[in-house]
């Protein structure tokens, strides 16, 4: 058969290679390479397109405007420490902003981290125990899914009339949606577990009880991951959300703020730095489940 | 056969029905007793809400003397529903080009895989303040970031289904004699899409939730608008109405795309 | 919770008269003989999702005595599994009694342990800790416990592999850490179904010789079902052909143990071979 050709891996004969050949750079490099590239073109936008032609305002800052705008965050310090309290006149100063971000951005994590803490572990907890009974599992498997398909997100505004503490209403909220969250996902597991491995824990002497805590339940944590990946994507979402909506201190609350005053370069220096912490807490999350299952194949 | 296909999904589906008939039965009673502990403005009672339902589906009567016309129900949910489906629907076209396109084009990849990975993990709402800040309280800024999560979410999926693929299938298929066209349409497509349908599920869950945010923030109608003003007026009851009314709708879509999803794969085998 | 202890066993009269089954066991044998395993004219019946019944087993009686290797064999999806887990208490019979040392099988239990064909070993648990599952699950204290893994271990040739996952190592090895995790418990029986399916002939050859070792150790009853021939002529002392639901042939096995290469294939193993052959290929209304 003419012309078969067959192209499998990063097996071509050298002469062949074109000299946009990428495969010769190792996945590290490239990496840095594409990164380079994003800050590249972010610099070409915003110098060519980044100032409103109409209004003169600022569409998308370039890098340097970004980064200048760290000192901003000296704002969103109350004092102390070193630094004085801009609304009493007072500069702003690289110090007082590291303190300012830290502080914030600290607030915001500690919202986040508390609320998905009391979510995982309650959803997975209550969830499992529920699960005991296959006829509980199947009589409570609409309600739930019709409470992940509602817009939890909708629910801040209610939860901040609620309460009158709002980083308690915050987190709160924050625990109440991931438990949804997590309860389906563990309703699920229990739900898809292969029977054959219970059946030899049986013939070996264990007691249904038994069975239940120490066989079934290691056995499905490994089906947790992209639930609890999900819970964290939202919980970023919700704590941020909050925060919009009404807050004494955080990341979010900076944002708002900024954007009452126009002051883009702040707000991209935000978002930013909320990428940045966003995907570290996803890596630091993946490798922590990781190491928590080990043992899975 | 088609006697056997009623008997199995006779039995099921009609446990299912009846469980899920419970359920509701159970969390509308736990809800009830719930409701009477306490005062309506916290929790109110469920026929309390299904009424707001009822009485706000036109116009909400207690918002007349506040706006000068506040429409009801129908017209914000409305909105709404437009809004999230046309952006779910455009960020899945879009999405799934982009994705099969990332794992076939080397240069696509190259340039952009590291940072969509990273995208990837964004958490979206934090787009608004620059959709406002560009679009104002624009129909745009709504669509938008129901739009970016679809895009992205189905992307991402479209993109490792593809790899998938090409994995198994390139090297036999091109061996075969299939060109590059051919081998797109009638092998990645099919293969890609039931991915791409539970893709799609995810980004529609969210993407209730996204939208009610951006409206809530400043929209001139729709449900979350609703659930805003209805916070700052304490009216509770109408809050869960709308609420409910947009879980219902949501169960459905999704029940929708799970059965399209379901009929594809089933036309394509 | 050791095995159960059944007084003296009276002898039964088999000939009830069921005249589908070929031939059925032991019809007359000494008094006050105990068996192991009894069925006593067991039938289990499927309902499927289309309505329809499946028979899997058909009125079937056997008894086993204690210390036997039975081996079962037939075609697959007709039975040998279905006899299986009744016997193990996974499902419970439609009609008939089962009988573990003249007690009624109610459910699973440590007197009878099963090695199932796929892998079932705890994953989260490190190789010693899986031999001991049955023993820390029955209240063994851990030093009895640290005694008996390490006697297993020994025995299973993976002496230097207590503190690894299974996942890091092979099938082989897998099947080995899951025959001694039974066998720890020392149960009255030990069911197998396929335990040894994919494996290359090599690999299969040392895992029989493991399994008879440990066999010899305990002196359990095993009930070892498989659609090998070889393996079947290799392993057992009697070998019992089960088709549509029904016992087909059964017959013991006349070599000694241990059983070489020239054993296998001497005249009375092929004689074996050939009959049990024609009665895989046949229904009930063909007999010998």
């Amino acid at each position: 058969m003419a012309g078969i050709r067959t192209t499998i891996g990063a097996s071509k004969p050298p002469q062949e290679r074109h000299w946009l050949d990428f495969r010769v750079l190792s996945p590290r490099s490239l990496t840095l390479i594409s990164f380079l590239s994003v800050l590249v073109i972010w610099e070409g936008v915003a110098r060519t397109l980044g100032t409103s032609k109409a209004t003169g305002a600022s569409i998308l800052p370039d890098i340097t405007t970004t980064l200048s705008a760290f000192v901003a965050y000296s704002n969103y310090w109350a004092g102390g420490l070193g630094a004085g309290d801009t609304r009493m006149g007072f500069d702003e100063t690289l110090w007082g902003a590291t303190l300012g971000l830290t502080y914030n951005l600290g607030a915001t994590l500690l919202r986040l981290v508390n609320g998905l803490a009391i979510g995982l572990v309650l959803g997975v907890g209550i969830g499992f125990l529920v699960s005991w009974s296959g006829l509980v599992r199947s009589v409570l498997a609409f309600p739930v899914h019709f409470l992940r398909m509602m817009p939890l997100l909708a629910l801040i505004p209610l939860f901040a009339m609620w309460f009158r503490d709002k980083n308690t209403g915050s987190i709160l909220f924050i625990a109440i949606a991931v438990f949804v969250l997590m309860f389906a996902a563990t309703l699920n597991a229990v739900r898809n577990v292969s029977p054959y491995q219970s059946q030899f824990a049986r013939s070996l002497g264990a007691s249904e009880l038994f069975v239940y805590f120490r066989v079934v339940f290691p056995g499905i944590l490994p089906e947790l991951r992209s639930g609890i990946l999900l819970s964290l994507g939202f919980s970023w979402n919700a704590t941020l959300a909050s925060e919009f909506l009404g807050q004494h201190n955080g990341l979010g609350v900076i944002v708002m703020n900024a954007q009452e005053f126009g002051r883009m370069d702040l707000i991209m220096l935000s978002a930013v730095i909320c990428i940045f912490s966003a995907s570290l807490s996803f890596v630091f999350a993946g490798r922590l489940f990781s190491w928590l299952v080990r043992w899975a194949e | 056969m088609f006697r056997n296909i009623v008997a199995v999904s006779n039995s099921n589906v009609v446990r299912q029905i009846a469980a899920a008939v419970a359920g509701v039965a159970l969390v509308v009673v736990l809800w009830s007793f719930l409701a009477a502990e306490t005062i309506s403005a916290r929790i109110p009672n469920p026929l309390e809400v299904v009424g707001t339902i009822v009485n706000n589906f036109f116009d909400i009567p207690e918002l007349k003397y506040i706006y000068y016309s506040s429409s009801g129900l129908f017209e914000n949910v409305l909105y709404t529903v437009q809004n999230v489906l046309t952006s779910v629907f455009m960020g899945t076209a879009a999405g799934m080009m982009f994705g099969i396109a990332l794992a076939r084009s080397r240069l696509l990849k190259w340039i952009l895989e590291p940072p969509l990975l990273v995208i990837g993990t964004f958490p979206v709402v934090m787009l608004l303040p620059f959709f406002t800040m560009w679009f104002g309280t624009d129909r745009v800024a709504q669509y938008g970031l129901v739009l970016f999560y679809t895009f992205i979410t189905v992307t991402l999926v479209a993109r490792q289904a593809t790899l998938n693929v090409a994995g198994y299938f390139e090297d036999f298929a091109r061996s075969l004699g299939a060109s590059r066209g051919f081998f797109r349409y009638r092998v990645i497509v099919p293969a890609v899409v039931p991915e791409v349908i539970g893709a799609v599920r995810i980004s529609l869950a969210a993407g209730w939730g996204f939208e009610a945010v951006a409206e809530i923030l400043g929209a001139p109608l729709g449900a979350g608008r609703l659930i805003q003003v209805f916070s700052v007026a304490v009216m509770t009851a109408d809050i869960f109405g709308v609420l409910i009314v947009i879980g219902v709708i949501a169960v459905i879509t999704d029940g929708l795309v799970a059965l399209a999803g379901k009929w594809i794969v089933k036309w394509r085998d | 919770m050791e095995g159960l202890k059944a007084p003296a066993h009276r002898q039964i009269d088999n000939d009830t008269g069921d005249n589908r089954n070929s031939q059925t066991l032991a019809r007359k044998s000494d008094a006050n003989s105990s068996y192991t395993i009894e069925l006593r004219n067991v039938t289990k019946c499927f309902r499927m999702e289309t309505g329809e019944e499946l028979v899997a087993v058909d009125g079937v009686s056997m008894s086993i005595r204690p210390g036997e290797m039975i081996c079962v064999l037939g075609p697959s999806g007709q039975g040998k599994s279905t006899l299986l887990n009744l016997i193990a208490g996974f499902i419970e019979p439609t009609a008939g009694e089962i009988l573990v040392r003249g007690h009624p099988v109610v459910g699973p239990g440590p007197d009878r342990g099963v090695v199932f064909q796929r892998d079932t070993l705890f994953g989260w648990r490190r190789v010693e800790a899986n031999i001991a599952f049955g023993l820390e699950a029955r209240g063994v204290p851990a030093a009895e416990r640290r005694r008996i893994v390490e006697r297993y271990l020994k025995l299973i040739d993976l002496e230097h592999f207590g503190k690894a996952w299974p996942k890091q190592l092979s099938g082989g090895m897998r099947r080995r850490v899951a025959i001694a995790t039974v066998f720890a418990n020392e149960p009255d029986v030990l069911l197998m179904d396929e335990p040894f399916v994919g494996l290359d002939y090599v690999l299969r050859a040392a895992l029989h010789k493991v399994l008879l070792d440990l066999w010899a150790d305990s002196r359990c009853t095993v009930f070892f079902v498989t659609h090998d021939i070889d393996e079947a002529l290799a392993l057992a002392d009697r070998v019992l052909v089960v088709s549509h639901g029904r016992i087909v042939y059964e017959a013991p096995v006349e070599l000694d143990r241990p059983r070489s290469a020239e054993a296998l294939v001497s005249s009375h193993a092929s004689e074996l071979r050939l009959k049990i052959m024609h009665h895989i290929g046949s229904d009930s209304s063909t007999e010998t």
